[in-house]
């Protein structure tokens, strides 16, 4: 796949024109100077027009379903509506662009708060052993020191972590999403065992 | 990870994916809901088939999720069930959703370019003048979108079959949400058939982003209040050990799924209208 040196709507402007000036769908692509020089080359080799303009990487594939018939159509209707189209194209890349700030912006702030609860929620689950005391305290009147991390509380806290990132990565469609929930467990199981190496050491001694 | 491919590969080797244990209709209802009626056309075989996976290993996975919670709660049997079941419950519905807004967002791009498809489609119109030989110029280049490639194979399918032109034409109208393309494409044996400009595109895009923006704050307050509560109250009236704390996450797990469920539909709502 060989990319434009320019945008699609750009390229379909510059084939109308060409077009209109009387050339076939061929010869404009000879005269239009962003095409890359190696499609150039395979022109002069004589290659199907079809086959070369599928070796071009548009951001709209779809354009060359409006390129398959420029070659037995009326001309004048027909550059027309490859200008409109191209028009329209450059407008909804405008509009699209515009939604895609909108949206950045609120990633950000996603991505914010998604760390905030994380390393909150994980903070909470290292000191959930101190909690639990407590319950044991009210219960039974004693308080226990014992410490197992590998608990179900733990295991539910890891829960809620990876769930709550999930929610929050999905709302946006996210990418990488395996690889950032991979980062969420890291982190969580980071935070629990230096928190729980701090209470041991200092707090409970 | 590639314990899970092999899994999944020797899973699918199984024809655990072709076939469903839980009934069919049930389980598409349940993970597709809404969309079943508005995007089949962008419902793959591949999305039922990890569907119908999803179904087995939930399934599969109940015996010794109970087993072990028989054992751990001391064999008490009414736990045990109820634990297992929300499990599975969410473990259907979250990754469930996963599929779901994969089929979502194909709809979605799909929606951006149909202008373009529809303008091609008239292009050709006005040079070949037969409607089964424009849409077989559609489809001839290689397009790599399949989805609407196979919509548009089988419409020439059905008009090689000699089916009444008129009434493809009209069905085929109903792959577009837009009222206005719908219209466009069911009238483009007339001359006059072509997207010149779309001020409706414009609103919509705008008003899906208003509509993003105003969900997420409601998302966040649900997202960020819920499951620090939760969390706090687990760690406050649990023992570490009762295993009912592993109901509040799953419970959350549904609420959440829900949550953006009904936002997505939400999104598509507003697309139709």
């Amino acid at each position: 796949m060989v990319k434009l040196k320019c945008t699609d709507h750009i390229f379909l402007v510059k084939l109308a024109n060409q077009i209109e000036t009387g050339e076939n769908i061929e010869r404009s692509l000879f005269l239009i100077d962003e095409i890359p020089p190696e499609l150039h080359m395979k022109l002069y080799l004589g290659e199907d027009i079809t086959e070369i303009l599928t070796s071009i990487e548009f951001n709209y594939p779809n354009i060359l379903n409006l390129l398959s018939s420029t070659k037995n159509a009326e001309v004048e209707e027909n550059v027309k509506r490859m200008r409109t189209t191209a028009e329209l194209i450059r407008k909804r890349e405008e509009i699209l662009q515009e939604k895609e700030n909108a949206i950045n912006i609120q990633k950000r702030r996603l991505k914010i708060i998604r760390y905030v609860t994380l390393i909150t929620i994980a903070i909470i689950a290292g000191f959930s052993p101190l909690f639990t005391n407590i319950y044991s305290l009210i219960e039974n009147g004693v308080f226990q020191s014992t410490f197992t991390f590998f608990s179900v509380l733990s295991i539910s806290f890891l829960l809620v972590n990876i769930l709550n990132n999930y929610f929050l990565l999905k709302m946006v469609n996210e990418r990488n999403m395996k690889f950032k929930l991979g980062i969420v467990v890291i982190l969580h199981i980071g935070i629990v065992i230096i928190v729980n190496l701090f209470l041991s050491n200092y707090v409970l001694r | 990870m590639k314990k899970l491919k092999s899994l999944t590969k020797t899973l699918q080797k199984a024809k655990l994916s072709n076939t469903s244990f839980i009934p069919k209709e049930l389980l598409h209802r349940l993970i597709l809901g809404k969309i079943r009626e508005h995007s089949s056309y962008f419902i793959t075989q591949h999305d039922l088939r990890s569907i119908n996976l999803i179904g087995n290993v939930a399934l599969i996975w109940s015996i010794p999720l109970f087993i072990l919670f028989y054992y751990l709660t001391n064999r008490n049997i009414i736990i045990a069930v109820v634990l297992s079941v929300a499990m599975i419950i969410a473990f259907l519905f979250v990754s469930g959703d996963h599929v779901r807004s994969k089929i979502l967002i194909r709809r979605q791009e799909f929606d951006e370019i149909a202008f373009l498809i529809i303008n091609s489609l008239s292009i050709n119109m006005l040079s070949t003048q037969s409607f089964p030989m424009s849409v077989e110029l559609l489809t001839n280049d290689n397009i790599n979108n399949e989805h609407y490639q196979k919509y548009f194979q089988e419409i020439l399918y059905k008009s090689n079959l000699g089916e009444n032109e008129d009434t493809i034409i009209q069905d085929g109208g109903k792959m577009f949400l837009s009222d206005r393309y719908r219209h466009i494409f069911q009238n483009i044996k007339r001359e006059r058939t072509f997207i010149d400009s779309d001020p409706e595109f414009l609103l919509r895009v705008k008003r899906q982003a208003a509509l993003i923006e105003d969900n997420i704050v409601i998302f966040i307050a649900v997202t960020c209040l819920l499951p620090l509560v939760l969390s706090l109250v687990l760690a406050l009236i649990m023992p570490q050990d009762s295993l009912s704390i592993l109901l509040l996450p799953l419970i959350y797990a549904l609420f959440g799924s829900y949550i953006l469920r009904y936002i997505q539909n939400k999104n598509f709502g507003v697309q139709n209208g």
